[in-house]
Parts: structure tokens; sequence; C-alpha cells
């Protein structure tokens, strides 16, 4: 009896005006998408490699010696692109690709009577945007801040918005409709439990949306593929998979809200009238207020406030290392106290830096968390979110992109004071001249920094979304059933 | 007899389950959005004050001439709670050197909240009305025509003496009464929450200005209300016309404006060729300066010193050499601030006098050469996928709304160029106030050892949002093109409904 139901909700559904609407929609929408991608992920990818390559000739030309390494460090970090950027698009060009180190090599002078010495600060980190600790640079405007603002147009935003939307108009007169009409009744004259009737709307619907949907899906991902601009690897198939799953969860939400309030309320019009307020509120608007205002539940300094406690905190380190360092170093084996100090010096200012930094972002990045687990209580915002996450775009890619540099950079470092040990002549003072190894270090024994798509940490962040939506779909599938079994029919 | 009809329609329409549900959501979102945007206003202005103050105070602590360089600061907005458009997103405070003349990409922002959340969500009272009023125009539309057909009343209102026209302005008017309704007491309420807060002051022209965004709005919903009308005339069944406006909804509100820009974002690559030939011509104005420069220093005799003389500033200071380059004299500074003059330097010191003497008003024609080469290119070529986008945005009346309530705000592009024009002005006041006070010719340009320089007299930075009338010109063009789809739509339904069948 069931199938009876599909089929014949289906077949209105199929021959209706917004299922062909719709579906004319959503099928240019994700092919003008698929089409725009390839020629903007070629880009992005030649981008990349093209400065990742210019990177390591920069640290290939730029000499051998191993104090060269400490004070110009490995040259930049470059963020790789995500081949499944096409689902999500995460705001990669606003959260910036690249993370790199401090090669101006500025110097603190140290004096004592007629004798003076230069320290020269080592690499560290750097974040964009929040450049640079000399200059009060919080942010400097990029040609991109006079565009108008605009949502790009990926399967996110065609699941968020116009599947969810699809939702709402395929299902608000499905009961109230049949109310209407009297159709309900002459139907539950018949030997049909209420749960064939509601089970039947819901696949009935749900085949209605999903169909067009997984039609783009094959189509957009048929372009991408066999464009062959895009390589893809076989984790990438899984991610889309469940890019896919996650989508057909939140179509299924909107159809049970759309069931619900449908069985709740006696006209269509009225229906149609709270499914889209809700809709506009919930999906459309709430993401919005509550992102702008999630990030006040964090403060973050001010970058003035921030430079101010670089510099108090930085000049404090120095009085105290200065008022210890009796004579210049000196290159001598084994070290003098004041070669020792002098490099510790130098590596903790290093130290010091790279931690006050790393506080300032994670204080921003912190804002940001807040304001996305505030826009969690919209549907809209979790499937972005598990969109951004299993495509390995946006923000939690942006976090573990850090993470992975953070992690480089002491490997970099442990690396110089290996190479230096392995030296029997060197000071082993490793942050000053005086101190550190001449020999030539060998280029291909320097780590390189590769930004890598780890798929479980992807994972382990969607994994919160993907509960949330299942919740939602619970709730609502709750509320449908409970709410249809005890509809008076009249 | 069109009283009666009119009534009617406002009637009908009051007393709808929708326009109540509706005209709750969307005052209980403007309080929200309103408290939002005071907070976020509160935030930044408090932020404002600070910096200025700061600024100040750098200001009055600079010792020497050469480094009297003060920094200007964009207040915000306070209109920017109907629409926050540019206000927080471009620079706020500025550097004016007497070398530069100081454009849009010159300046910084500071305290405006994190760069990331300001780009990935939006929310203003614009945005409100936007989304959710248009909604309710569009819900008021969709059965206006079809939906009395398919009952049969616009059968028996026709058989009164009454002309189509009327019927159909009747039908206009009480709608529009019923959006502007609940239109005003939104605003009625943001006023009275925005007022109340009292940290934010508006003047007359505020007023004004307020007046001229619901006017916009007001437009704005009758172009949405008529493209409904329009399709329920053309169509002649309820559902359809309502699947028709929903989807034109979508498509105009939410999908063109997004897709529209990406695609100029995408498609368009944004730098373009001639910035470096551009690059390549104040490079050349720059080494001239620097030519004359040393051709000045190798003609400058000196007592006791054979060879030329080097002139050249660091991170320790200014330094100037004789011959081989062995250090003659060093005047070093700390935190801007010239301290010490070697005695043994001090013979130096009318040469070091003469030659900034000789060199400032050059830096300062250079510095105008490379404004006028500058400023058109960045504006040719920054603006220019800006202006594309804008200009295909206006292919949607939402876009041309939002666009047409920014210039009313004064948060759109040129409000916010506003700033640096007032910028720019005040370079040219302060390098007239070096010229009045002979400062390039005096000790106190590069020393502070005589005593520091004397600020008191020093013209203040004013920077004044454009008035009443250029915003409202800025927003004419928008507002035009809305106007204009108004009366085509009405024209062309008029046109449908004139010759229809009942």
């Amino acid at each position: 009896m069931i199938f009876h139901i599909v089929k014949r909700e289906l077949y209105d559904h199929l021959s209706s005006l917004r299922f062909a609407l719709t579906t004319l929609l959503i099928l240019i929408l994700m092919i003008v998408n698929a089409i725009t991608y390839l020629g903007e992920y070629k880009q992005r990818m030649d981008e990349y490699q093209k400065q990742v390559v210019r990177s390591r000739s920069e640290l290939e030309s730029g000499g051998s010696g191993l104090y060269r390494l400490t004070l110009r460090g490995p040259g930049r970090l470059y963020k790789k692109p995500s081949p499944l950027a096409f689902c999500a698009d995460g705001g990669e060009k606003v959260l910036l690709g690249e993370v790199h180190g401090n090669t101006a090599g500025r110097t603190q002078r140290w004096r004592s009577g007629d004798t003076s010495y230069k320290f020269t600060e080592i690499w560290g980190l750097i974040y964009p945007p929040n450049t640079d600790l000399l200059f009060i640079s919080e942010q400097i405007p990029g040609e991109r801040s006079i565009m108008p603002a605009y949502i790009k147009i990926d399967w996110g935003f065609v699941t968020a918005i116009l599947l969810s939307f699809m939702g709402i108009l395929f299902t608000f007169d499905s009961i109230s409709g049949e109310q209407e009409r009297g159709t309900l009744r002459l139907m539950l004259a018949n030997s049909i439990s209420r749960n064939t009737v509601i089970c039947g709307k819901f696949l009935s619907a749900f085949l209605a949306i999903a169909t067009p949907f997984l039609i783009g899906v094959i189509v957009s991902t048929a372009i991408i593929y066999l464009s062959e601009a895009v390589q893809f690897k076989g984790i990438d198939w899984v991610r889309l998979g469940f890019i896919v799953c996650v989508a057909l969860i939140y179509i299924s939400i909107f159809i049970f809200l759309g069931l619900f309030v449908s069985s709740r309320v006696k006209e269509s019009s009225t229906s149609l009238a709270i499914l889209l307020l809700i809709w506009m509120v919930w999906v459309v608007l709430m993401p919005n207020a509550l992102g702008s205002l999630g990030h006040r539940l964090h403060s973050r300094p001010t970058a003035k406030e921030f430079m101010a406690q670089v510099r108090d905190s930085r000049e404090d380190l120095q009085t105290r290392y200065f008022a210890r360092i009796k004579e210049p170093p000196r290159r001598e084996t084994p070290a003098t106290i004041a070669t020792a100090l002098s490099a510790e010096y130098v590596n903790k200012d290093a130290e010091l830096r790279d931690r006050l930094r790393a506080d300032y972002l994670f204080a921003e990045l912190r804002q940001i968390q807040a304001a996305r687990s505030l826009t969690r209580i919209s549907p809209a915002a979790v499937v972005q979110y598990a969109f951004e996450g299993l495509a390995g775009t946006g923000f939690p890619r942006h976090l573990d992109f850090i993470s992975q540099t953070r992690q480089y950079a002491k490997q970099f470092r442990q690396f110089l004071i290996d190479t230096d040990r392995a030296d029997p002549e060197s000071p082993h003072a490793v942050g000053i001249p005086e101190g550190t190894s001449q020999r030539p270090v060998n280029f291909d024994a320097i780590p390189k920094f590769e930004d890598h798509h780890r798929f479980s940490t992807d994972f382990n962040v969607v994994i919160v979304d993907l509960l949330l939506l299942i919740l939602f779909l619970l709730v609502l599938f709750i509320g449908t059933f409970l709410s249809f079994l005890r509809m008076e029919i009249g | 007899m069109f009283w009666v009809l009119l009534k009617r329609e406002i009637l009908a329409h009051l007393i709808t389950f929708r326009f109540a549900v509706t005209v709750i959501t969307c005052l209980l979102l403007v309080v929200i959005t309103a408290l939002i945007r005071i907070d976020d206003y509160e935030q930044r202005l408090a932020g404002y004050n600070t910096i200025r103050n700061a600024n100040r105070e750098e200001l009055l602590s600079t010792r020497t001439y050469s480094f009297l360089m003060p920094r200007v600061d964009r207040p915000p907005n306070p209109l920017s709670i109907f629409n926050a458009g540019m206000d927080n997103r471009l620079g706020n405070t500025l550097r004016i050197y007497y070398t530069n003349v100081p454009v849009l990409w010159d300046a910084q922002t500071h305290s405006s909240g994190n760069i990331f959340i300001d780009h990935f969500y939006r929310i203003d009272l614009v945005f409100i009305f936007q989304f959710v009023l248009s909604l309710l125009a569009l819900l008021f539309a969709y059965d206006a025509i079809a939906g009395e057909r398919e009952s049969g009343t616009m059968r028996l209102t026709m058989s009164h003496p009454v002309r189509r026209g009327s019927i159909l302005a009747a039908k206009y008017l009480g709608a529009m009464t019923c959006l502007i309704l609940p239109l005003i007491i939104s605003f009625i309420i943001a006023l009275i929450w925005i007022v109340s807060t009292g940290s934010i002051v508006f003047s007359g022209e505020d007023f004004l200005r307020i007046a001229g965004i619901l006017l916009t709005s007001i437009i704005y919903l009758s172009a949405i209300y008529l493209i409904g009308l329009f399709i329920s005339a053309c169509v002649h069944r309820t559902a359809t016309a309502l699947m028709l406006s929903l989807f034109v909804w979508v498509v105009l509100v939410l999908v063109y404006p997004s897709l529209s820009v990406s695609m100029v974002d995408q498609l368009t690559s944004p730098v373009d060729n001639r910035i470096y030939s551009c690059e390549k011509a104040i490079r050349q104005i720059l080494d001239t300066v620097t030519k004359k420069g040393r051709d000045y220093l190798m003609n400058d005799e000196i007592e006791g010193a054979s060879d030329t003389f080097t002139l050249g500033e660091d991170w320790d200071g200014l330094h100037i050499g004789i011959g081989d380059g062995s250090i003659a004299m060093r005047i070093e500074f700390k935190a801007y601030d010239w301290y010490a003059i070697q005695p043994a330097s001090e013979k130096y010191i009318p040469h070091v006098i003469r030659y900034y003497q000789f060199l400032t008003p050059l830096r300062f024609q250079a510095a105008e050469k490379i404004g006028l080469l500058r400023l058109p290119a960045l504006e040719q070529l920054r603006f220019r996928r800006a202006r594309i986008a804008r200009n295909l945005l206006r292919l949607s009346p939402a876009a041309m709304y939002n666009l047409a309530t920014q210039a009313w705000v004064g948060t759109d592009l040129y409000g916010v160029e506003d700033f640096f024009k007032a910028a720019r002005q005040y370079r040219r006041t302060l390098v007239n106030y070096f010229y009045d006070k002979d400062a390039f010719s005096s000790r106190q340009w590069f020393a502070s050892d005589k005593g520091a320089i004397d600020l008191d007299d020093l013209p203040r930075f004013a920077y004044q949002r454009a008035d009443f009338w250029t915003n409202a010109s800025r927003a004419l063009p928008d507002l035009q093109l809305l106007l204009l789809l108004n009366l085509t739509l009405f024209l062309a339904t008029f046109a449908i409904f004139v010759r229809q069948e009942i």
C-alpha cells in the first residue's frame, strides 16, 4: 500500500510546476558552479605549486650556512587547496592561505662600556593578517573588501538554502491541502494506517527533492572528474559520499518540518506562511544574526594592546638578559658563558614572540569558534560546516593548517639543533652567528613543509555537526508522527 | 466605489494570519538586529575614542617637524545600524605623511571586530526588510488577481459599475498600506530603541536620511509587490502564481546577488598589467628626487672633507658620513624622539639644514605628482571589478534597494571615500603649515635638542559626513531604477488585467 501512496504522490510532485522550476534552478546553479570551478581550481593549484617551488628554491639558493637558516627560516608555508572546494568554498579567499616567518631580522644593540654587540632576531612564525609586531597593522583592506559581499554558490549554498526551501514547498500542503480537499479522509477510510500515510508522504517528497539534487551532484562531479583538471583520490570519493549523505539528512529535516506544520494547521496558506517564516528565520537570518553576536562571547585584545604587551614583555626579557651578559659573544669552543647566554636570549625572544603571536591568533580564532558554535542552532549553518569539514575547506581546515605549520616549526628548530650537535667544532649555541656550526647544510636534509589534508582530523570535527543534524531530524520526526497520529481529521 | 474596494482590500489583508505572523516576526527581528548593531556601534565608537586620544597624545609628543605624521581616524557611522555596508570593512585609520597623498588603500582598520566574522555574517535592519517584508509583499500579491478569479469574487466585483483600473489601484493601495504599516512600526521601534540607548545621537539631517531609507524601502516593497501582482495577473491558478512568485523571489533576493558577484570575482582577474606601468612611473619620480638629493650632496662643499658626504637614516638614527663612509655625525633617536647630536657633529648642522631645505620641497612636489598618478590608477584598477559587480547586481531589485540605502546612510564606497578626500585635504593643510612655519629650513626639522616644536597652532583634522543632498544624489540612480521598475510592472500588469477575460 505504501508503494501506491508513494507512487501517487511522486507523480503529483514530478508533474508540478514547483518541481520543474526548482530542478531547473538547482541544475543550472550546480553546473555553473562546476564549470567555473574548473578554472578556479587550476588557478589555485598552479599558484600553490608555484609558491611552493619558489619558496623551496629561495631556501636552496639562500646559502647553506646553519646560521642563515636559523635567521631566515624555511621560507613561506602554504596551504594546499582542497580538490573538493566546489562542495563548500568555506571562504578560502578570506582565510589566508599562508603562514610565513619574519625575515626582516631586526636588531637590538647590547652595550657595555666601549664594546657593543648587535643581536638579530631569528626566524619565527607570523600569521597573516596580524602580520607584523612592529607595525600597528590590524588589517589592511585588500581589493576584495570593496566588492559587494556575497555567498559563494556551491553545493553548500544549494543544499542549505535551496533544498530546504524545496523541502517546505513540497510539503506545506501535503496534509493540510488534503484535509482541505477532503481526500485525506477518503484515504484513511481505507485500511491504511496513519504511519503508512506519513511514511508515504515523506518518501515521495524525499525522492522528489533528492532526485534533482542527485542529478546535479552526478552531473557536476562528472564535469569536474572528466575534465581531468581535478585529481580525485580514493578518500575524496568517501568525502563526497558523506557530503551527499549529510545533504539527504538535511533534506529530511525540512520535509519533516513541513509535514509537522502542515498537520498542525488547518489551511494550506497559513501553513505556507508559517513555514516560510520559519525557513527565513532559521535558515537565512539566524546564522547571520547569531554569527554577528557570537564572537562577542570572547574578547580579543586590540592590536594596540597587543603591541604594548609584546613590547613590554620583550623589553623585560631583554633587560634581564642584558644585565647578565658581561661581554660580547665570541666564536670559541666550548662556548663561553656570554655566548651561551646570548644564544639563550635570542631563542627565548623568538619563543616569546611566537607565543604572543599565537595567543593573539587563537584569541581571534576563539571568537570565530564561538560564533560558529552559536550559529549551530540553525541547521543551515550546521550543514554548511559539515560540508566544509568534509570538503577539507573553511575554518576547521584552516585550524589544522595552522597546527601543522606550528608542528613543522618545532621540527625545523629541532633539525637546526641536531645539525649543530653533529658538528664537534661548533660551540653549540644556536641563535647567534658566533655560536653556530659553520659547516654547510645539506639542502636535502632540511625538513620540508607540506600541507596534508587529513581525513581523520576533518572527520572528527564533522561528527558534532552530523550528530546535531540527526538530532534535529529525530526531534522533527517524532514531532511529526505524534502530531499526525493525534490529529483530528474533519 | 473605489473607497469600498480599498477598505475591503485593507481589511482582507489585515485580518489574515500571515499578516499577523509576518509582522510579529519582523518586529522581533528588528528588535534583535537593532540590539546587535547598536552594541556593535558602541564598541566601535569606544574603540574610535580610545584610538583618537592615543593618537592625539602621540602627536603632542612629537618633537621634530619631520616626524609630524598625525594619524586621523574615521568615526563609525551611527546610521550603520540601518545598513552596515562598507563601514567596518574598509580602513578607518590613516597616517598622514607629508610625502604621500593618502588613498583608501593606505588606511588600516582598528576595533572593527573580527575580519572573518565580518565577512561571513551580515545583519542589519535593511537586511531584515529586504527579506522578511518582501516575502510578505509576495504573499499579499500572489492571490490578489488569480485568487479572486478562481473564487469568482472578481466577477462579482466587475458586475458593479467599476473600472478595472480602480480595482487594480485599490488592490495596489490596499496591499501597500498593509506593507507600509509594519515598516513604519519597525522604523519607530528601531528609532526608540536606538535613541533610548543614549550613545547614539542623531542630527536633524540623520532623520532626513532615515526618511530617505523609509522611502526607498517603500519603493522596494512596492516593486516586489508589483512583481507578485504581475505574476498573479498572468497566471490562471493561484497555486501556480504562488510557486512562480516564490521562485522569482528566491532567484532575485537570494541567488542572483551572490551568483553575479561571485562570477565577477572568479572570472575577472584582480591585477591589471597597467598597474605595473604606473608603478614604474612612480619609481621614476622617486629616483629623480633621490638623484637630485645625491647630486646636491656631491656639490656641497664641506670643510675639512675633500670628498662627498652621505646622509642616510636607519633604525638607529640619522647618520652623515664623509668619503669612505666613516661616520662623522650620528644623531640617534629613540621612539621618534631625536635626542642627541654629538658636539663634534655640530659644524655639519648648517649643511644638513641646507640639504633639507633643498630636498623637502622636492619631496612635497614628488608626492603630489605621485598622487596624481596613483589616485586615478587605483581608482581605475581596484574599483573596476567592484564597479562591474555593482552594475550587474542592479538587475535585482533587492540589490538596488541595498545599494540605495547604503548611499542614504553613507556607508557606500562614496561615503567612505569622503573620509579620504578629507584626509587629502588635511595633508595639504599640513604641508601649508610647514611652509608657513618655514619648518624644513629649521633645525627643528630633524633635531629637538634646542627645544621641541610647538604644536599649539597645528590645524586639526575635521571630518564631516557628506550632507543630506549629497547622499540623496548618490541614492538617486538606484532609486530611479526602482521607480522605473515599479512603473513598468504596474503598466504591464494594468495592460494584462484590462484585456483579460474574467
